[in-house]
């Protein structure tokens, strides 16, 4: 569900819709700044996904970590690589091959 | 020996075979060149030979390339002829090292990042491909990148 709009123009984020402003009554000192920007989207549960990530992503958090380091140790290989290619090439190093 | 003087020859003794008759033509003298430079197409078609080998023993029938192309591109190139249809066939696939991983670029667009365990042997490969052609093609430490005696070569390369 996306974002929308309440009756009264108001912007309210996705998986907020639906809550009648009765519920801010009930509940009116939960998360009291975030009740005053969105009065009919008070709800615990899905503002706490949205502030703390769910433990199933962190897996996935660590493997992109991990898939940088790759690429990072790859890229400098490759670097090494070129580096000894253009000293070889410009005779810095020397590289010698015997005719047969 | 120039061809004018071969040419020369050849017709005052009216033969194309000097050898028959006695004049042997010297050889030309081969010079041994120790500190040929070689360029870098060349050093590539060298360090992509020990590439090859990286992957267990290449099938009979199969060439089979694998080489670092530039700082953030390595290749893998394998042509083989098709026992059933005897064409040719051939597959080229680029590895491209992004900032958040390797992408595998392949025939017909095919994309995707390597993972798992095609992606831990692509760095063991990458690795290896490093250790050895420091040492086999250019002579130095890969640790440090500096020429090493013990790697020096003996004799030809």
């Amino acid at each position: 569900m996306g974002n929308s709009f309440n009756e009264s123009r108001e912007f309210v984020p996705a998986g907020f819709t639906g809550l009648s402003e009765n519920t801010v009554d009930k509940e009116p000192t939960y998360m009291p700044s975030y009740a005053q920007r969105y009065p009919h989207a008070v709800n615990t549960a899905p503002l706490a996904q949205e502030i703390q990530p769910a433990p199933t992503q962190r897996p996935q958090v660590e493997k992109m970590r991990k898939d940088r380091e790759i690429a990072a140790h790859i890229t400098l290989i490759g670097d090494r690589i070129r580096v000894t290619r253009e000293q070889t090439t410009s005779g810095v190093a020397e590289y010698g091959q015997r005719a047969a | 020996m120039s061809k004018f003087l071969k040419k020369t020859l050849t017709l005052i003794a009216g033969t194309d075979d000097l050898a028959s008759i006695g004049i042997s033509m010297p050889r030309p003298r081969i010079r041994p060149r120790p500190l040929k430079q070689l360029t870098e197409r060349e050093l590539i078609q060298k360090e992509s030979e020990i590439g090859a080998q990286l992957f267990g023993i290449v099938p009979e029938g199969h060439h089979r390339q694998f080489f670092n192309l530039d700082r953030n591109t390595w290749i893998w190139y394998e042509e083989w002829v098709d026992p059933t249809t005897k064409k040719r066939q051939e597959s080229t696939i680029r590895y491209e090292i992004h900032a958040n991983g390797v992408l595998k670029a392949q025939e017909g667009a095919r994309y995707n990042f390597l993972e798992g365990q095609e992606l831990i042997n692509f760095v063991t490969a990458v690795q290896i491909y490093y250790e050895r052609v420091m040492r086999e093609v250019y002579h130095r430490d890969p640790a440090t990148g500096q020429r090493h005696p013990a790697f020096a070569p003996s004799s030809a390369v």
